[in-house]
């Protein structure tokens, strides 16, 4: 059944357990979310708040222990779901030994892309991240920017309607980063709903129309940024405050001369 | 098929661009090449050529076999490990594709392995020499023989009772009644295919064959078997006889002698008609031999080459299954644990035969010995679609390798065994947690 | 050490090794002969084969995985010399191994006493493996699993370390129940002969995985395993013992003395390309 909805989590909970069964980390906890379709939504929240996991959870890697989660009205898992999406995970996981080419032509198999087809499409992904003249070098001699870039490429091989990024400026240069972001904005314009996490702050402002701040795997902000600008800020570094200071007085003393 | 094609290509790679492909067939081809150089046989032609087919070919088969199984345990396993197997799986593509493809690659790197020890094999040791199909003698079957033994000794219990029964024949029958009966009728049919039979100095044996309708003026071929548990040789003198075609055998050198049958006059016609092989003993002593085992007639077929490419394909469709099972493994379990449950799994598999073969006949009295035993014979009918077929042996012996028998194995461990298995290593991928 | 007593894998190797030290004795149907053959043999080869594996495939895995993850580069920043690094993981490997090689021995002493011992219980009849004998090997494999994942659900420690411990622990308290001094000593002396092989085997395998990737080092060093192997079978060791004759400690000595040359040049060679190569 279709819906406006590209993304909707109902009370979606999710305790991991260790092998005897025993709860170790309730990492969701009766998580509502929905991202309309065309929308660019960010999920924040500090490192543990539950990100990586609800979107492990909306692209059906991990089934959660109650509630429901639909894309497109559909169980995550279903392949007229995973036919509209793309996925950007937190780090590249590249095959080392395949050249950009044959990296973009594997995932493009894996969508059922057709030969002419494929070749376009990886021409134009390959023009876009401007990988065009690494693009017949082994992807293990790149640098890490250039590898988020091929792993960007590889999300968008099957021309998704929504595009999930999991943290996707982790580990990049400034430079980088804002090339990633006016990336994401060029691909909101042409109407793909995105859905990313960080925890940065920034990278929600430049980007997200909507947001959630998440931490210990609740919601505990959520709105439209230009609504919220400074009450943002405010939940953010709440949600990040917990943290203790580092004690180096001590260590500082036995190392000074 | 494109997501199929996508991962085949991938496995390919990964294969070829770790040198793991050519390393592999590096190391047949030289296997292959030095075998003949270093193995020593019996200093006969006919040895040297059995002995190099076994080693260098059955020795490039070993080597695949282990090589791919590792290499298949560790392919869905080290992508889980490496989190790259949730991106497929986020893909549109059938998870049936992420394991199928990766079995097809493995198949298609160990055939082109296989393919270059055949061809260098085929070089060494020439392809026009004929093979032969082996036919044995038509007889009850062991198991309807033990069923006839078993009703005779079943009608000698009212002996039990009598004071005067033999302590043996009481012996005998008590451990008959205490064992299961699918245990005895085991032992009986064990003892039907070792029934000797003896043929006296100057008598005639004979055994009737079914012959193939285009035997025909084909050449026919007598391969017998003069030895036994206790002695390695036998002394023996007499002629082989079908039909119109005859052939003498005098020796005391060999266990195991062929005897060519010509005719001594043209009567191809009347040749079909007769299908009793008959010996008569013209030796000086009385000669004992087990027909099941020690008698096969052997009826002209094609050329080593020909035999050659259907052992070929056998051996392909044998490594199919082992990459399946690996891939499947792979799926199931992480790298290590399932590479050595691959290892572990292929040698008791490929030892449980021998283990039963070398089991002497007791009735199974010890319990730790029907455990033991029962566990071997489920492993050993577990691995039959693969032990059962290698056709390495066959193939060095001069033994055609049958056409059914080939096209079982393809259709059965080259087709069927990967579907199924590639289908349980799906359901796998979906079920294994994937982060 | 700690990270090979965690790895599954050594828990694997290791009870496949008890099972066929206990069980290929055990199995009436292989008593061919003298009624301690087969367990004594079955013991060596499960020392021999099952060490030369672990020893290998740790080894490798152990370099490999630091190289790799590129965790050595932090051990090298700080001042250990890349000998040392290698030098220190083969040491880790042969502790390991160690523990192995006892747990495995003190199991096939047992199994090799409960064979003499079910012999002389049958009085020329047919023998069977002394009870008590048997219900340790398997009780030096099932025991320490079950005890293993109750202090893991309960006490939350490591299944794998555990197990590996109490598996030596159950197999050597078997040792000291109707035991006969001079068997152990026989069996100890000439069982101590597999382990340079072992340790050249785990320098080799550590020696290589510094050049070559985790598939191609171990490949390379089963090749020459398959070659060596045939000069340590398990047989002429378990006839050198067979009859009451004590372990000939000459022969073990020429053993150590022949490998420690062979385990310093894997060792050299290991380090010197492993100083030669660019991180």
């Amino acid at each position: 059944m279709e819906t406006e909805e590209a993304v909707s989590l109902s009370r979606v909970g999710k305790t991991f357990r260790d092998f005897w069964l025993r709860p170790t980390i309730k990492a969701v906890d009766g998580l509502d979310l929905s991202v309309a379709r065309g929308e660019v939504f960010g999920l924040l929240g500090p490192n543990g708040s539950g990100k990586s996991t609800t979107i492990k959870m909306i692209l059906g890697l991990i089934r959660p222990d109650s509630g429901a989660v639909r894309l497109f009205g559909q169980p995550p898992d279903s392949a007229s779901a995973r036919r509209r999406l793309g996925y950007l995970p937190e780090l590249s996981y590249l095959h080392p030994f395949m050249t950009a080419r044959e990296t973009l032509r594997y995932y493009a198999g894996l969508c059922g892309l057709d030969g002419r087809t494929a070749k376009e499409r990886i021409g134009e992904l390959l023009e876009m991240t401007r990988l065009a003249d690494a693009a017949d070098r082994p992807v293990g001699g790149y640098s890490k920017g250039m590898a988020r870039r091929v792993a960007l490429a590889s999300a968008l091989i099957g021309r998704p309607e929504l595009l999930i990024l999991d943290e996707p400026t982790s580990g990049l240069d400034p430079v980088s980063t804002d090339e990633v972001k006016t990336l994401v904005r060029t691909l909101a314009k042409g109407g793909m709903t995105i859905l990313m996490t960080s925890h940065l702050l920034a990278d929600a402002e430049d980007v997200c129309a909507r947001f959630m701040i998440l931490n210990h795997g609740r919601a505990v902000a959520s709105g439209k940024v230009a609504e919220m600008k400074g009450s943002l800020q405010q939940c953010f570094l709440a949600a990040v405050a917990e943290r203790r200071e580092f004690k180096v007085a001590p260590f500082l003393e036995a190392v000074s001369p | 098929m494109k997501a199929f094609l996508a991962v085949l290509l991938l496995e390919l790679r990964r294969l070829s661009r770790s040198r793991a492909a050519w390393i592999l067939a590096g190391a047949c081809a030289a296997w292959t090449l030095a075998v003949p150089a270093l193995a020593t046989s019996d200093g006969t032609v006919e040895g040297a050529r059995l002995l190099r087919i076994q080693l260098s070919l059955g020795g490039a088969f070993a080597i695949c076999c282990i090589a791919l199984a590792a290499s298949g345990a560790c392919s869905l396993s080290r992508e889980r490990e490496e989190r790259r197997l949730a991106l497929a799986r986020v893909r549109p593509a059938a998870r049936f594709s992420l394991a199928a493809g990766r079995v097809a690659a493995l198949v298609a790197v160990g055939a082109a392995a296989l393919a270059a020890s055949c061809a260098i094999l085929a070089a060494g040791v020439g392809v026009g020499r004929r093979c032969d199909h082996v036919l044995d003698p038509v007889m009850a079957s062991p198991a309807a023989e033990a069923e006839k033994m078993y009703a005779r000794y079943m009608a000698l219990l009212p002996k039990l009772d009598e004071p005067d029964a033999p302590p043996e024949l009481v012996d005998v029958l008590t451990a008959m009644t205490n064992a299961p009966k699918a245990t005895v009728m085991r032992m009986f049919a064990q003892k039907a295919m070792d029934r000797y039979e003896t043929v006296p100095t100057n008598s005639v044996a004979s055994w009737r064959f079914e012959l193939p309708p285009d035997a025909a003026g084909r050449p026919l071929a007598v391969r017998m078997r003069f030895a036994s548990d206790f002695n390695l040789r036998d002394e023996v003198r007499g002629v082989f006889s079908i039909g119109c075609r005859e052939g003498c055998v005098s020796n005391v050198t060999k266990s195991v002698v062929k005897v060519p049958l010509s005719s001594p006059r043209e009567a191809a016609d009347a040749e079909t008609e007769a299908t009793s092989l008959s010996f008569s003993n013209t030796g000086g002593g009385t000669l004992m031999l087990r027909p099941r085992k020690d008698v096969k007639l052997l009826v002209a077929a094609d050329s080593f080459g020909a035999n050659l490419v259907r052992a070929y394909l056998q051996m392909v469709a044998i490594l199919a299954a082992i990459c399946a099972f690996a891939v499947f493994l792979g799926a199931c379990l992480g790298r290590t644990v399932a590479v050595f449950a691959c290892f572990v799994m292929l040698f008791v598999g490929a030892v449980s035969s021998d283990v039963i073969v070398s089991y002497p006949d007791q009735l199974e009295t010890d319990r730790i010995d029907r455990v033991s035993l029962a566990i071997t014979r489920t492993v050993e009918l577990a691995a039959r679609p693969l032990s059962s077929l290698n056709p390495v042996s066959a193939l060095a012996s001069d033994e055609c390798v049958e056409p059914a028998q080939t096209a079982f194995a393809v259709a059965v461990d080259g087709v069927a065994i990967p579907i199924v298995l590639s289908l349980l290593a799906a359901i796998a991928v979906s079920k294994v947690r994937c982060v | 050490m700690l990270e090979l007593a965690c790895d599954a894998l050594a828990l694997l190797v290791t009870m496949a090794a008890l099972a066929l030290s206990t069980f290929a004795g055990a199995l009436h149907y292989h008593q061919f002969g003298e009624p301690a053959r087969m367990a004594r043999e079955a013991g060596l080869s499960a020392i021999m084969v099952g060490g030369v594996v672990l020893c290998v495939l740790s080894a490798v895995r152990t370099v490999r995985r630091e190289i790799e993850s590129q965790t050595v580069h932090m051990a090298l920043a700080h001042s250990l010399s890349r000998a040392s690094f290698l030098c220190a993981k083969v040491a880790g490997v042969v502790l390991a191994y160690l523990v192995f090689f006892a747990t495995v021995l003190a199991n096939s002493i047992v199994a090799v006493r409960g064979s003499v011992l079910g012999a002389e219980a049958a009085h020329g009849g047919v023998a069977r493996v002394w009870g008590p004998s048997l219900a340790v090997g398997v009780a030096s494999m099932l025991l320490p699993v079950v005890a293993a994942a109750v202090l893991n659900r309960f006490f939350r420690m490591r299944f794998v370390r555990c197990a590996n411990i109490l598996m030596l622990a159950v197999s050597l308290a078997g040792v000291f129940y109707r035991m006969d001094a001079s068997l152990v000593a026989g069996e100890v002396g000439i069982a101590l002969a597999l382990v340079p092989p072992a340790v050249f085997f785990a320098a080799l395998a550590a020696a290589l995985a510094v050049r070559f990737e985790a598939n191609a080092a171990a490949a390379i060093s089963f090749a020459v395993v398959a070659l060596a192997l045939p000069a340590f079978g398990a047989h002429y060791l378990a006839d050198a013992v067979s009859g009451g004759a004590g372990a000939p400690w000459a022969f073990v000595a020429a053993t150590y003395a022949a490998a420690a040359p062979l385990v310093a040049a894997a060792l050299v060679a290991g380090a010197r390309v492993f100083n030669s190569r660019e991180m």
